[in-house]
């Protein structure tokens, strides 16, 4: 104010200048006097007018329309007109600066219309463009600009249905050939929302005016300072978004790496949210924050599932439903929130509607940003090594003080703390680049996740070589166990297929000619491990190396299902094996003895077998045995249940029915098992067919086995 | 997928007069339904000396889960504490049951009312 007042001084003196030249006569000084003291109630009268802010000689320079604006709260058209009374204290006008809000300026949380008036004395200076622009640095939220009464510019929609540009660069307007004149610019600013301090509204800065070739190079210039003072943000933002791709497509290429999604979507939102608000794209407050809120959401629930998987939580089923039905809550609330920014609050109904809204979901949403705080101080339960101490640590004190930030701004127009304002400010720069503590915070803690998940890939990568390496060590295992070629049976044509479902089954088979004094007398032995991998494998061995050590003691097929059972007792971990052991003599008897297997089928009828319990489940038991007579031609099928039960992607079982038909067709054992295959196989699968030969054909094997893994 | 296995729990009346704990499962039964079969079973009270088991809604049972029924069948006949019948199975499963002895621990039944009647 007082320089404008100066400035009103000097355009007066400089009036009174030419008078001046008449001093060294007295006469003419004496009339100048008179003429002066008439003219002073002329002055006194303008002084009740508003003064005009006088730019003379405007060359190559900006001029900051700086000084006391005419400011009227409400909307009036015709406070666009240059002859309107705005003088302070006529008719509610007053003054105050254009260089920081009304809201800090005795408007506290007002919203809605305003005009500013400025009179102006242009000159340009000799030589210049004789065009003026205006530059105007930002205004809350939507504005028109008047220059004597006409509307030159609009930036942004009036209500209702609002719209307004969410972040931009300083705007710049023609205002042609001005000289002297008045600038009003309407104003319509938002309804607040529940974190608004309530300082906010109108100018934010100082508008400038001068020459349009100045205006545009301070535009140029103010683009560089804005880039400049962003270095270190938009680097950090890069980086932030390499690590997401690249998690991205790491969990691509190996989808059971769940930490890597979540470190992708955790990395990703953030980015998004520079996209939305720090770029200075043109995209619409409505839009942007529409966006913001759900995507913010999705970075605290990225947040939440990496803890989870980092501080070995994802094995607690209570925290992981949890989790997961708070990340629901916050989608919802969030993306709720988002949606508000969309209604039109032109009206006071539906602004003070949304408001509620707004400070409900708000409440909710700070309250959900808590929990990553509550998974780190679940996770200290169990032992950390330093990366995962790392990222306790900072995803603690960057959520806390995410959370302090919220709550404090909430309702800080009417509690008026600072606090979370001063949170923002930079705690130094660094080559013209403000550091925060959130900035600090939240580098430290995107660090440390990578640092973490480093580890945790590593040791992941550690583990599974560990388990490929047993998974290798059981398939050779199995691959001794599991006949590479079959004995020829004499008087039999003898064929095999086993087809394991997963890389080590647990199905196995024998065949073990006994010693001469059973006259060429030979055992098959057929059984079904529950359960699968390495530990099936083992037991397989056991029962392998078992069986054939009593068979040369014992040729009953109970006895030796008997004596399995005894070794076996104790040793499964809570399994069984099912278990057919027959003794075949060459003149085509068959004992057979069975422990909780399927009965083997004689062409296309099943072989009546007591049932009884599978090997393993008590410490003695003692089992029955039934004999057969094969004749020439007859087709005698023994199968593990893999066949049986093999299952349609409906549900459907193959079923006693189709085995039966099957094996009507006397198939040979690889197309029976093809055919329990081609209907949905889900478990190993092993079948052998013995046929009787006539008397001078030639006894025949075929075997079908996966094929040995590599070494 | 598999289906995940439910266990519910009512009470019958035997035609004696006693009181029958029925456990009625659904879902497929595999290595995942051990908790909450044998969770469900040891939750029985002394109140019912007899149980069935319904498997009327049971669409699977794998070798695990047959080893679990199996498990259940053996604790009770240690503690003797109570007496086993078994209802709802389909055709194929009662020939499986049958299969690995299981019968002999606990009678199979057609369905419930049979079952009850023969309590």
């Amino acid at each position: 104010m007082d320089q404008s007042n100066r400035q009103h001084r000097q355009k007066i003196s400089a009036a009174f200048q030419p008078c001046g030249r008449l001093r060294r006569h007295s006469i003419v000084a004496l009339l100048t006097l008179v003429l002066a003291a008439l003219c002073a109630p002329v002055c006194w009268a303008q002084t009740s007018e508003v003064p005009a802010l006088a730019i003379d000689g405007l060359g190559k320079g900006l001029a900051p329309l700086d000084g006391p604006w005419q400011f009227h709260l409400g909307d009036d058209p015709a406070w666009a007109a240059p002859a309107l009374d705005d003088v302070t204290g006529h008719s509610g006008w007053e003054q105050i600066a254009a260089d920081k809000p009304w809201g800090s300026q005795g408007h506290l949380a007002y919203a809605g219309y305003a005009w500013y008036r400025r009179h102006l004395k242009l000159s340009p200076a000799p030589g210049a463009a004789p065009e003026f622009s205006l530059l105007i640095p930002h205004i809350e939220d939507v504005y028109e600009i008047y220059w004597n009464g006409t509307r030159i510019a609009q930036h942004g929609k009036m209500p209702p249905n609002p719209s307004f540009p969410n972040t931009e660069p300083p705007q710049t307007f023609s205002l042609g050939q001005a000289r002297d004149g008045v600038l009003a610019v309407r104003v319509w600013k938002q309804p607040l929302v529940s974190f608004d301090s309530g300082e906010q509204g109108g100018f934010l800065a100082l508008p400038k005016i001068g020459s349009a070739a100045a205006v545009a190079a301070e535009v140029v210039a103010n683009e560089y300072r804005w880039l400049h003072s962003r270095q270190y943000f938009f680097g950090e933002a890069a980086l932030t978004a390499l690590v997401a791709m690249l998690s991205l497509v790491g969990w691509l290429r190996n989808r059971d790496q769940r930490v890597l999604l979540w470190m992708a979507v955790f990395c990703a939102a953030w980015v998004a949210t520079v996209v939305l608000i720090d770029l200075r794209l043109p995209l619409s407050f409505n839009f942007a924050i529409g966006w913001l809120q759900p995507i913010l959401g999705l970075r605290d629930v990225g947040l939440w599932f990496l803890l989870l998987w980092l501080l070995q939580l994802s094995g607690n089923r209570r925290v992981v439903r949890f989790t997961c039905a708070l990340a629901i809550v916050m989608m919802v609330t969030s993306s709720l929130d988002g949606s508000l920014s969309s209604v039109d609050v032109s009206s006071a109904a539906s602004a003070h509607a949304v408001q509620v809204t707004d400070g409900f979901l708000t409440a909710i949403f700070t309250l959900s940003e808590l929990y990553a705080p509550v998974l780190v101080i679940l996770g200290m339960r169990q032992r950390f090594d330093h990366s995962r101490w790392l990222v306790a640590i900072f995803a603690f004190l960057s959520q806390m003080m995410f959370v302090v930030r919220i709550a404090l701004s909430q309702g800080s127009r009417f509690t008026h703390w600072k606090i979370a304002q001063r949170i923002d400010l930079p705690l130094f720069y660094i080559n013209g680049n403000p550091f925060t503590i959130s900035t600090i915070f939240r580098l430290l803690l995107l660090i440390s996740i990578v640092y973490a998940v480093y580890r945790y890939l590593r040791e992941e990568f550690q583990r599974q070589q560990a388990v490929e390496q047993d998974l290798l060590g059981a398939q050779e295992l199995q691959r001794v166990l599991i006949p590479d070629s079959l004995p020829s049976l004499p008087g039999f044509s003898l064929t095999s297929a086993y087809r394991p479902a997963q890389e080590v089954g647990g199905d196995f088979f024998q065949i073990i000619p006994l010693e001469e004094g059973t006259l060429g007398s030979t055992l098959v032995v057929l059984g079904d491990v529950s359960g699968k991998g390495l530990r099936a494998a083992m037991a397989v061995s056991l029962i392998v190396g078992t069986t054939r050590t009593l068979a040369e003691f014992t040729t009953s097929p109970a006895e030796i299902l008997a004596g399995l059972n005894r070794r076996l007792h104790g040793r499964l971990c809570g399994g069984f094996v099912t278990c057919l052991v027959l003794r075949l003599d060459p003149d085509g008897r068959c004992v057979i003895a069975n422990a909780g297997h399927p009965a083997p089928f004689l062409n296309r009828q099943e072989v009546a077998a007591p049932g009884a319990l599978p090997l393993g489940l008590i410490p003695v038991a003692s089992y029955e045995e039934s004999t057969v007579h094969l004749e020439t031609g007859d087709h005698f099928v023994l199968y593990t249940d893999g066949l049986l039960e093999a299952r349609t992607t409906a549900g459907e079982l193959f079923g006693f029915e189709r085995l039966r038909a099957l094996f009507s067709g006397s198939p040979n054992a690889e197309q029976a098992t093809e055919a329990a295959i081609d209907f949905g196989q889900q478990d190993d699968i092993t079948v052998l067919t013995l046929t009787r030969l006539a008397v001078g054909e030639q006894a025949s094997t075929q075997l079908t086995a996966p094929e040995p893994a590599p070494a | 997928m598999q289906a995940t296995t439910k266990v519910t729990h009512r009470t019958a009346t035997a035609v004696s007069g006693s009181s029958v704990a029925i456990l009625a499962f659904s879902g497929d039964i595999s290595s995942a339904s051990k908790e909450v079969i044998l969770g469900e079973y040891h939750r029985l009270d002394g109140s019912a000396s007899k149980v069935l088991l319904d498997f009327t809604s049971v669409e699977y049972i794998n070798s695990s889960g047959i080893a679990i029924i199996i498990q259940m069948l053996l604790e009770a006949g240690k503690s003797s504490s109570h007496a086993f019948g078994i209802f709802g199975l389909s055709p194929h499963f009662q020939k499986v049951f049958t299969m690995v002895g299981i019968n002999k621990y606990a009678a199979l039944y057609p369905d419930e009312s049979a079952a009850i009647a023969a309590l």
